[in-house]
């Protein structure tokens, strides 16, 4: 059976992710922070623990993507249960505080925070999983970046920064590894509803204000993003590699 | 499990061969009625020959999509005989080689008018039954071209520039109607249409100039027309429910790079 990790897995487009991942027959490994650790999981989302808790056939590893000692060590334990690495969704990411708007007023500390979960932990993570996928040769990782990675969201410096470069390391890990049959694509959804963004858009004055910027006049829920996930993964798009996959609404279009 | 375009009507001009071929017996494949369009009859009904071989459901529709007359008339016919339309794949086009310098006007006519009013026509046509029936989802073939200049296709680099620009202005303009307007940038795709291309590239020599362009690939082939015609699926199905104006690139990561 096929192996997939999903990164933030336990909540919004990861938790989608890895419930569709599983309906088409994958082992599915979901990497999240504790349920009382920091970051935006605590903003709304569930931690690894409920995760177990809730369904027990998804496997389910705490895991810090900014730190190699724990990335190193969730992908040992997969490897030990599991032997192969499919898929890797680099989905656990972070907008930042609210403290983090345009870039002069961008706390020193919220940039980096921001940067360490969105491009760091996609680089630790793939670099512990390529060796296993050089040696299958066979592998994908599917990183979420953003259409922020494409055009710049207003007043959201360090996020749209750090997309950019989620899309670049895709593109790098992608030229560098198509010679081992590894592909590597990037999807760039628009706004979707998460907990991560629900602060906003529960706020219906605010939600309008967003909605009415998107051609297709609505958010997206995180199954639209999932199915796109589910696509690239099943392998049906295989000539797909570097690849910027934009999800949203048409909202970059315009 | 049903299909991915269970009882939809789809319609995939250029048909005949290649991509369009491919795309015409996936989508069938996946539970729609084809409508196969191209401007040589015996293509158009090869491909329907062998999709209702396999059990599908196909009509043949013989049109030069650069004639309104016979595009609307053709899109008539298809809703009469096949029901209203709700897909359709703009996948017919033409190469024209040469640079700027090197062009002939005529060929320059040919391929602005196949690739960009051929495209526009077609999606006019379809838009207006896909208004009336809720929506729609309309697919167009870009290139690469469109992203990277390709040496000496200056009219083909430009025509697929304008369709992906096309598409962004219809996905913009029909979204409130509910229908989704996505372009797909293939890499060089081995089929009839490229292999003059890689003689002319190869310099009289096909083979040559098919090495000298899977150079260019890091995934180190040339696309199939399968792998173009799964991403149209994906696009022309509810799997991309929220994806419209985008550019999508199946290029074996030519342009990552």
């Amino acid at each position: 059976m096929a192996v997939a990790v999903v990164t933030g897995g336990a909540s919004g487009i990861g938790l989608a992710t890895a419930d569709q991942l599983r309906t088409d027959g994958f082992d599915v490994v979901v990497l999240d922070l504790p349920a009382t650790g920091h970051g935006d999981v605590s903003e709304g989302g569930v931690g690894a623990e409920d995760v177990s808790a809730a369904d027990s056939d998804c496997h389910v590893i705490a895991c810090d993507v900014t730190d190699p000692a724990s990335v190193d060590a969730a992908v040992a334990t997969v490897l030990g249960r599991f032997g192969r690495i499919d898929v890797l969704v680099n989905n656990a990411g972070i907008t930042g505080s609210q403290a983090a708007t345009v870039l002069h007023e961008t706390p020193i500390e919220e940039w980096d925070r921001v940067h360490a979960v969105n491009v760091r932990g996609p680089f630790l993570c793939s670099r512990a999983v390529l060796p296993t996928m050089i040696e299958q040769r066979s592998g994908h990782i599917i990183t979420i970046a953003s259409v922020a990675g494409l055009i710049a969201f207003p007043g959201r410096a360090a996020y749209t920064a750090s997309k950019g470069a989620a899309l670049m390391l895709t593109k790098s890990i992608a030229v560098d590894y198509a010679r081992y049959n590894i592909r590597a694509n990037a999807i760039c959804p628009g706004m979707v509803y998460t907990p991560m963004t629900s602060w906003r858009l529960d706020q219906a004055d605010l939600r309008e204000q967003i909605e009415r910027q998107i051609p297709l006049g609505r958010v997206a829920q995180p199954h639209e993003i999932a199915d796109a996930v589910a696509v690239l993964a099943s392998g049906r798009l295989g000539y797909l590699t570097g690849h910027p996959l934009v999800i949203d609404g048409g909202l970059s279009a315009q | 499990m049903a299909g991915r375009l269970e009882g939809k009507v789809a319609v995939v001009t250029g048909g005949g061969s290649g991509i369009g071929r491919a795309a015409a017996a996936l989508f069938a494949v996946e539970g729609a009625a084809v409508a196969v369009l191209d401007r040589v009859p015996e293509a158009a009904e090869e491909t329907v020959d062998q999709i209702v071989a396999a059990g599908g459901q196909a009509l043949a529709v013989t049109a030069d999509i650069v004639d309104s007359d016979g595009v609307n008339a053709s899109f008539d016919w298809v809703n009469a005989q096949l029901g209203p339309v709700g897909v359709l794949y703009n996948n017919a086009g033409v190469n024209s080689s040469g640079s700027v310098l090197t062009a002939t006007e005529e060929d320059w006519d040919r391929c602005l008018a196949v690739n960009v009013k051929g495209t526009y026509l077609c999606s006019a046509a379809a838009a207006r039954t896909m208004v009336d029936h809720g929506g729609g989802s309309i697919v167009n073939q870009g290139s690469v071209a469109a992203l990277v200049g390709v040496a000496n296709f200056a009219a083909y680099c430009a025509s697929k520039g304008a369709v992906v620009a096309l598409t962004r202005s219809m996905a913009v303009d029909l979204a409130p109607s509910g229908i989704r307007v996505n372009v797909i940038c293939p890499g060089t795709v081995y089929t009839p249409l490229m292999r003059p291309m890689l003689t002319v590239r190869g310099g009289g020599d096909e083979e040559k100039g098919l090495a000298m362009t899977v150079a260019k690939y890091p995934i180190g082939r040339l696309g199939t027309p399968e792998d173009i015609a799964r991403v149209a699926l994906f696009l022309a199905s509810d799997e991309a429910a929220f994806m419209t104006g985008s550019v999508v690139t199946p290029d074996g990561g030519m342009t990552a790079q």
